[in-house]
């Protein structure tokens, strides 16, 4: 009886696995399909060939190589900002002796119940003005800002792991401050910067919003709204080279979870899950 | 040595950049768009105060309702879809001893994914032309009278919108959730287990006060991430068939950027700021009292 209850236990979650991940096997298999398969067989079908055609079409009939590379400078400095901002920010505000810290912190939180929708007139403006408008700047800068309470949050929790007292016997033998930070906090905190890294890397990846609001120029768009644009074009007429281009964009996301799911996990989670 | 610490100059310059670009793309900004409501501007001409009649004029837009009432049912829709369907499924993966890990990693995975691209999918299953998996499956099980174009039909966009988001984040709140029921001392389940509790009971009384405070933080997360909901539905609908699954954000996003009306988008904006920050206050007062009770 127990072990039957068991068994149907399994086969339940497999199940819903199953409709978890169907959405993104169909798009890998739909990406493989001829326009023909599409139009007329059933949308189950598995593709009869594999099609690699519509993936060089995706390739030579969109800017794909170029949204990457959008995408990968805006992910590259926004995530190398927050390691740095955040880690020091967070060791002034963790370890070092200030009466302000407290009330720095809360002024920080604060960012994280803020919708991002308040600050995207206003922002508009001031790129349009200073013209940062259709730059990646007008990308980086709202992304570091945004991102940057739930990073300092989660530095300052890990810091708390570091004894105080062994940063005062390297004062003592007469380690200054920039010391200590580069060459003790800064190495132990790897994991932390895996786990910050990891998440803000998702997050900035499939940033939508203020690239929709800022970029308008073609030659700068990041591949969400370039494939947003791709779609708009071809998502009607040409399903292998939509879902071919949606599968290159998903595919290293979906490579670099499976390796390091549990910082990712972790790191999404970290506002909610004490560890 | 002491002194190392208490480096002023360290300290501030450790400070100075996070501070300068968090005041210059967060608050700054916010306070601009709080300013920017009591105001009537088409971003070209110069702008002219209005007083509060920004804010007075949500109260009597229709449009406006409708996004808000949109708003609600959607919110309803993703609690149960989202909160609800976590916490049935971490509490059957606490119930296996195999694989827990694996479960919990795939679950999660539609999280990672980008709106875009789980939108487009979603937006050919709900097809009809040519008909796409949930048609498909309707048809095959005798239902083949219900097909129809889900996201274009006035009457289910706004819940196959919402649909969309619950397969999308439903994963993140069952991870949480797990981790609460996880962190529940085994021998507290056994001795309950021993005086008889079990199924039905053994969750009311034992599991679920342990994971209230977690519960908590799910269901606000939740909220507040629902009342920013932008990317699924201005990708799937837009808020059509005409303002059929219209949210507050998608109408914000129109006014300002579609139609050039800044100081009413403003008061909108900063309406849904408040909306975000009233509704955690509320939240967190209910479970308060709920908690004076037991």
């Amino acid at each position: 009886m127990r072990k039957l209850k068991h068994t149907f236990l399994y086969i339940l979650m497999i199940a819903i696995l199953l409709i978890q991940i169907y959405p993104i096997f169909w798009i890998f298999m739909t990406s493989l399909k001829t326009a023909d398969e599409v139009r007329s067989k059933s949308t189950f079908a598995l593709p009869s060939s594999f099609c690699i055609d519509n993936y060089i079409r995706a390739v030579t009939t969109s800017n794909l190589a170029l949204y990457f590379k959008n995408s990968l400078i805006v992910l590259l400095v926004t995530v190398a900002a927050l390691i740095l901002f955040a880690s020091t920010a967070a060791f002034a505000i963790g370890k070092m002796r200030f009466a302000a810290n407290k009330w720095l912190l809360s002024f920080f939180l604060l960012g994280i119940t803020i919708p991002i929708h308040v600050t995207l007139i206003p922002l508009f403006q001031i790129y349009r003005n200073t013209h940062l408008l259709n730059t990646c700047w007008a990308l980086i800068l709202p992304q570091v800002g945004f991102n940057l309470p739930l990073s300092i949050y989660l530095f300052i929790t890990f810091y708390k792991f570091i004894p105080d007292t062994i940063m005062e016997a390297a004062a003592i033998d007469g380690a200054s401050v920039w010391r200590i930070f580069a060459s003790m906090i800064l190495p132990m905190s790897k994991n932390c910067i895996i786990t910050v890294v990891t998440m803000n890397t998702i997050f900035i990846w499939n940033e939508f919003i203020f690239a929709n609001t800022f970029i308008s120029a073609a030659e700068l768009k990041t591949i969400p709204i370039g494939l947003f644009d791709y779609i708009g074009a071809k998502g009607m007429v040409d399903w292998g080279a939509t879902f071919s281009a949606i599968s290159i964009f998903l595919l290293p996301v979906l490579l670099v979870y499976f390796l390091l799911n549990k910082g990712i996990i972790s790191g999404m989670t970290a506002g909610a899950v004490k560890e | 040595m002491k002194s190392t610490l208490k480096n002023r100059k360290a300290w501030l310059l450790f400070l100075l950049p996070s501070l300068t670009i968090f005041i210059f793309t967060v608050i700054f900004p916010i306070i601009r768009s709080a300013w920017l409501g009591f105001f009537d501007w088409d971003g070209v001409t110069p702008m002219r105060f209005t007083g509060l009649s920004n804010y007075q004029k949500l109260f009597s837009d229709l449009y406006f309702r409708n996004a808000l009432w949109n708003n609600l049912l959607y919110l309803i829709i993703n609690l149960a879809g989202q909160v609800g369907i976590a916490l049935l499924l971490a509490l059957l993966l606490t119930k296996i001893t195999w694989g827990c890990n694996f479960f919990k990693t795939v679950y999660f995975a539609p999280t990672i994914l980008s709106s875009v691209a789980v939108s487009q999918a979603f937006q050919k299953f709900y097809a009809t032309e040519p008909p796409g998996v949930f048609n498909v499956i309707l048809q095959k099980v005798g239902l083949g009278g219900f097909v129809t174009p889900w996201l274009g039909t006035a009457q289910t966009a706004l819940t196959s919108v919402a649909l969309i988001e619950c397969y999308k984040n439903m994963g993140l709140y069952l991870v949480i959730i797990y981790s609460g029921l996880m962190a529940i001392p085994a021998d507290v389940i056994e001795s309950a287990r021993m005086d008889g509790a079990s199924g039905i009971r053994l969750f009311r009384y034992i599991k679920l006060p342990y994971i209230k405070d977690v519960m908590v933080v799910a269901v606000i997360m939740a909220v507040n991430g629902l009342l920013k909901a932008f990317d699924i539905p201005f990708v799937t609908t837009n808020g059509g068939p005409g303002s059929a699954s219209e949210l507050v954000t998608t109408y914000m996003y129109k006014t300002a950027f579609s139609s050039a009306r800044y100081g009413y988008g403003s008061a909108i904006a900063v309406f849904i700021a408040l909306e975000s920050i009233l509704a955690v206050l509320i939240l967190q007062r209910i479970f308060n009292r709920s908690d004076g009770k037991e």
